[in-house]
């Protein structure tokens, strides 16, 4: 379902976490809530889940159109995903999944067998097949985090929230979890919205990625939107690696990306530019050269081919022609 | 230095001057007193003992002293675990305040905790006059003794709960929330489960000590035989009338109270240790 977020604010003493945030979230859509830590992603989850709540009078939620903002948690059906689990260490995997079942009133609380059946339905969606009579405790992170995922379904929420999902995760774990999210998605089409200061999974996995600083959306985009176009200075340099540099002879500073920059021989009439390879860097899919300009102090990184490496026969200490794609800000 | 000994571990000789020492001071200090209370209990034999604690003083002691800790456990279990669940889960002005309130108890002498009491309730005190018109008699009466024991037990349930539920911070009671659950609901089946080991604990030990307490409750009880008398001050009265066999056999109860309370106390760390490697 949707959620549109309306001039929401948000102040924890003097701190003002949230500052006039708009957004909104179409139905079906996974979204990332990107940004460094203290931007306010965290605080907008909560407040979208009913954790948490806006200053008196300071903005508004509307999920599915209808104006939730008052409501608490509890009847918000909110399925909520928290960055270590937070699953209940007394219950088993089922019963952790069963919970919000087992609490409801009992006009509207499944039949026994019912419930039973829902449960074991999710624990095969989100393949924890035969656990269910497991702790928390003897379950890993990866499948801890799916736990907690089954349990926010079984309430059939309108949104799931996922707070920095994958965060306490190692690496590869990470990286499964991400591509598996991203089919599990597709499968059940619930809105949902995650939390994540990980560029990368942010752009991997998401429909849409709102980029978040300071309390304040700074863009709200496709992956490849915010990428190749980002709207502030700041999102240039938080999204991917970027030099920022001057011109040689001019005061102006301009953000290009490594891979945004061509390199030619020192006596190509396409060079913009000359530079000296000061350092050459080769372990991996592609080389990274650092080069410096002639008369001047600044360095800039640019990434090329091994291929384009090996056939121009370039080392450290040799002269090369520039060639930027540039998308100047400042 | 020809002996080469393994870094983390000491000389023989130090090990056994310093296990041996620890052992010779608990002895001395620890075992001995307690073996002897039980050596001089029964010094007269059996029958003497068992008239003693069956005498109709010592009866009413044992009554009204389990009757105190009846009253005193359960309303500081109610007490400790509201105080602990504000101040770990909430911020608010005046959480420090509280914090240092709950430990007044443990700062200030039971001689004196009692004596506040008086000096609010007693015949000349600040209600006195008050108290007196309407006939309700506090102070050497069982009320002044069950508000003095839950005055100097308040601190152990909070106390104990307190870091437990601060560490365990509020993220599993927001899920079950985000659950559906009530307030209620999170809280007995989300909250109290985590805690009920460290509940129960905090629960012994202020249970030891409101059936232990000297000071506060001989300040406000005043001694009457059989009706205001615990077993502490029972124990009191009796060794001061030279009543030595009687006087042990009624502290034998006391010190037997505590081993139970010890063997308890063992077993609650085991069960939560236990929980802790496989729960």
């Amino acid at each position: 379902m949707s959620i549109v977020v309306q001039n929401l604010r948000r102040t924890f003493g003097t701190f003002q976490a949230l500052r006039g945030i708009n957004l909104e979230i179409a139905d079906h859509q996974l979204v990332a809530l990107l940004g460094p830590s203290g931007s306010g992603k965290t605080t907008l989850l909560r407040i979208i889940g009913g954790l948490d709540f806006p200053d008196p009078g300071q903005g508004k939620i509307l999920i599915n159109g209808e104006d939730v903002t008052e409501e608490p948690a509890a009847d918000r059906k909110a399925g909520f995903v928290f960055q270590h689990y937070a699953l209940f260490n007394h219950l088993s995997v089922f019963d952790n999944v069963a919970f919000g079942l087992e609490v409801r009133r009992r006009a509207v609380r499944p039949g026994k067998a019912a419930i039973r059946d829902r449960v074991l339905e999710l624990l095969r969606l989100v393949q924890l097949e035969g656990l269910e009579a497991r702790l928390p405790s003897e379950l890993s992170g990866g499948q801890r985090q799916r736990v907690a995922l089954a349990r926010a379904l079984a309430i059939e929420p309108k949104v799931l929230l996922l707070d920095e999902p994958f965060g306490a995760l190692d690496a590869k774990v990470r990286k499964d979890l991400r591509r598996w999210l991203r089919s599990f998605h597709r499968e059940i089409g619930v809105t949902t919205v995650f939390v994540t200061h990980d560029q990368q999974e942010a752009l991997e996995l998401a429909d849409v990625v709102v980029v978040m600083n300071q309390g304040q959306v700074e863009q709200v985009g496709s992956p490849q939107q915010v990428y190749d176009q980002p709207a502030t200075p700041f999102l240039y340099e938080f999204l991917g690696d970027v030099n920022k540099v001057r011109k040689p002879g001019r005061p102006d500073l301009f953000y290009v990306r490594p891979h945004e920059i061509r390199i030619l021989f020192a006596g190509d009439a396409e060079a913009e530019f000359h530079a000296k390879i000061e350092h050459l860097f080769a372990a991996g899919p592609s080389a990274r050269l650092t080069l410096r300009f002639q008369d001047s102090r600044d360095t800039l990184d640019a990434d090329i081919t091994r291929l384009q490496l090996e056939e121009m026969g370039l080392s450290e200490g040799d002269e090369v022609g520039l060639k930027l794609a540039l998308s100047t800000h400042g | 230095m020809s002996v080469q000994t393994r870094s983390t571990q000491d000389p023989l000789w130090a090990r056994i001057l310093l296990i041996g020492g620890m052992f010779g001071f608990l002895c001395l200090f620890l075992f001995v007193p307690l073996a002897s209370v039980f050596v001089e209990a029964f010094r007269k034999g059996l029958a003497v003992y068992a008239a003693a604690i069956t005498e109709e003083n010592a009866r009413s002691a044992i009554v009204l002293t389990l009757t105190l800790a009846a009253i005193c456990v359960p309303l500081n279990a109610v007490f400790g675990l509201a105080a602990a669940w504000a101040i770990a889960k909430f911020s608010f002005k005046g959480k420090s305040l509280l914090l240092a309130l709950i430990d007044l108890p443990f700062a200030v002498s039971p001689v004196v905790s009692g004596l506040v009491y008086v000096l609010l309730f007693g015949a000349n005190g600040v209600f006195g006059a008050w108290l007196q018109a309407h006939d309700i008699q506090i102070i050497f009466a069982v009320p002044g003794m069950a508000l003095a024991t839950i005055f100097v037990t308040f601190p152990f349930v909070a106390r104990e709960l307190i870091p437990l539920m601060q560490a365990q911070g509020n993220d599993q009671e927001y899920a079950a929330l985000s659950l559906g659950a009530s307030g209620w609901q999170t809280f007995l089946r989300v909250t109290l489960p985590n805690i009920k080991w460290a509940l129960f604990y905090g629960i012994i030990l202020c249970n030891a000590r409101a059936m232990g307490e000297f000071g506060a409750v001989s300040v406000v009880s005043g001694h009457i035989r059989g009706e205001t008398n615990t077993l502490p001050l029972h124990v009191e009265v009796l060794y001061n009338e030279y009543n030595s066999a009687a006087a042990f056999a009624c502290a034998s109860i006391l010190s037997l109270l505590g081993l139970l309370t010890l063997g308890l106390k063992t077993f609650i760390e085991w069960r939560a240790g236990l929980r802790r490697r496989n729960p």
